[in-house]
């Protein structure tokens, strides 16, 4: 595999375990680095709060979207008005914009952020996000990755933002609620989860056997398991048995 | 013609084809049949792409792919169980090892302009042995799909009529039907025959890159 090959399958390996916006954060920081860029972030704008997974500092985040920055910045602007990924900053943005722009910019590179790649993202029903790689590299220079590395950054940016809808909302709110397991099912697989047999967990929950593979059952169907295995590993990694 | 089925842990070696797949995606279905889809620059992805998806993609030689399909398992999210309950007509939704789910079956219809009627219906037949082929490698025997009623006339024409669960649904500006293409060694044949192949059409990825 060449080098974006191999870059970008790492990328989908890790995506695919990533359950919270920590685990997030982590996959797209190792794919940052490995792009050569020093920040990321992802940027929902969906009705009232908009939503953000970044590694850019904190007291600029917070700062950010105090001061209601998503309606100024000038990357969130391009991004709402273009489809195709872009590169910005450097000695040309120093210069473009309005003074306020200026200043927005000016203030962002104090926090270590002065120039990057920004994938647009359009979500349907109106909705957008902004997936983007950062640096304070004087000497790199994103429009030269643009070039090279153009489909993958964009493939990167559009399989962030569905892996983010999938695990944080749509799938996992509705998943949740259908397979919310009853106490009885809690109890069942976790002493499956600790190498109980039916028997044994039928002496310690004091229920029939086959009351026991019942309830084991049931909470393998919520989970959309295939085995009690599968059942047990999925239960664990939901954290639903702690 | 042939069609290539990559799984998720072959993305990084097939990058150049996947995003191919994406852009043809983005071109059906946000650009021609306008859908409320994701998309960025040239392409198209759900959150169905993020459950362990195979994707066929349908090649006519070198170059661009000329068609695709997703199909996914249905012991996690569905489409139709998460996104389409209204076409279950209060029935419960497959959630079983044996049962996959397709969607997202395309065939780019501009790039087989010429001959038009009958490579048309040759790459649709070979995308649809695909399916099959797909489903028994991976153990299953049925195909669940959320498709319209133009859709199910097609699947009727080529002989692998739709079982539906339940009568057709207006969703936006299309007759919705969800059912199940059931499969055999006969409906194999039927389809091999109706687009004048000896047999399998379907190449896993890593074969295709050992070749080239």
């Amino acid at each position: 595999m060449s080098p974006v090959e191999c870059i970008f399958q790492e990328f989908i390996d890790a995506i695919q375990t990533a359950t919270s916006a920590d685990e997030f954060e982590r996959v797209a920081t190792r794919l940052t680095q490995r792009l050569g860029f020093q920040r990321f972030a992802y940027l929902r704008l969906t009705g009232e709060t908009p939503m953000l997974i970044s590694s850019y500092p904190k007291s600029w985040t917070s700062r950010y979207f105090q001061l209601g920055y998503q309606q100024l910045d000038p990357v969130v602007r391009r991004a709402r008005a273009e489809h195709a990924l872009f590169s910005w900053g450097g000695e040309a943005s120093a210069l473009a914009g309005n003074r306020e722009q200026r200043r927005f910019f000016d203030e962002a590179m104090t926090f270590g952020i002065r120039s990057g790649i920004t994938v647009p993202i359009r979500g349907g029903f109106g909705r957008m996000a902004a997936f983007t790689l950062a640096t304070g590299d004087r000497d790199l220079h994103p429009e030269r990755l643009v070039a090279d590395g153009k489909d993958l950054i964009q493939l990167v940016g559009l399989h962030f933002h569905c892996y983010v809808a999938a695990r944080l909302d749509v799938l996992s709110a509705s998943k949740l609620i259908a397979s919310e397991l009853s106490q009885r099912e809690r109890q069942c697989l976790a002493w499956t989860a600790r190498g109980k047999t039916i028997a044994d967990i039928a002496v310690l929950v004091q229920i029939a056997p086959r009351t026991v593979v019942f309830h084991l059952e049931n909470a393998r169907r919520k989970l959309g398991a295939a085995s009690i295995a599968q059942c047990v590993a999925e239960a664990l990694r939901r954290g639903l048995l702690s | 013609m042939r069609a290539i089925a990559i799984h998720a842990s072959q993305f990084g070696r097939h990058l150049e084809l996947l995003a191919a797949m994406y852009r043809l995606r983005r071109r059906v279905f946000k650009d021609r049949l306008d859908w409320s889809v994701s998309v960025s620059g040239e392409f198209e992805l759900d959150v169905y792409d993020t459950l362990g998806p195979t994707y066929l993609v349908l090649m006519a030689g070198v170059g661009e792919p000329v068609g695709s399909v997703r199909l996914l398992p249905t012991t996690g999210p569905t489409m139709l169980a998460d996104t389409f309950p209204v076409l279950l007509g209060g029935t419960p939704a497959p959630h079983d090892e044996r049962i996959l789910e397709s969607s997202r079956f395309c065939i780019d219809t501009s790039l087989i302009a010429e001959q038009a009627a009958n490579r048309l219906n040759r790459a649709t037949f070979i995308l649809f042995a695909a399916m099959m082929e797909a489903a028994s490698a991976a153990r299953a025997d049925s195909i669940v799909t959320v498709t319209d009623t133009r859709m199910e006339r097609i699947l009727r024409r080529a002989r692998w009529p739709l079982r539906r669960i339940a009568a057709p649904q207006q969703v936006g500006s299309t007759m919705a039907v969800a059912g199940f293409l059931d499969m055999s060694e006969q409906t194999l044949h039927t389809m091999y025959e109706q687009a004048d192949v000896n047999g399998p059409v379907l190449v896993p990825a890593d074969l295709v890159s050992a070749a080239a």
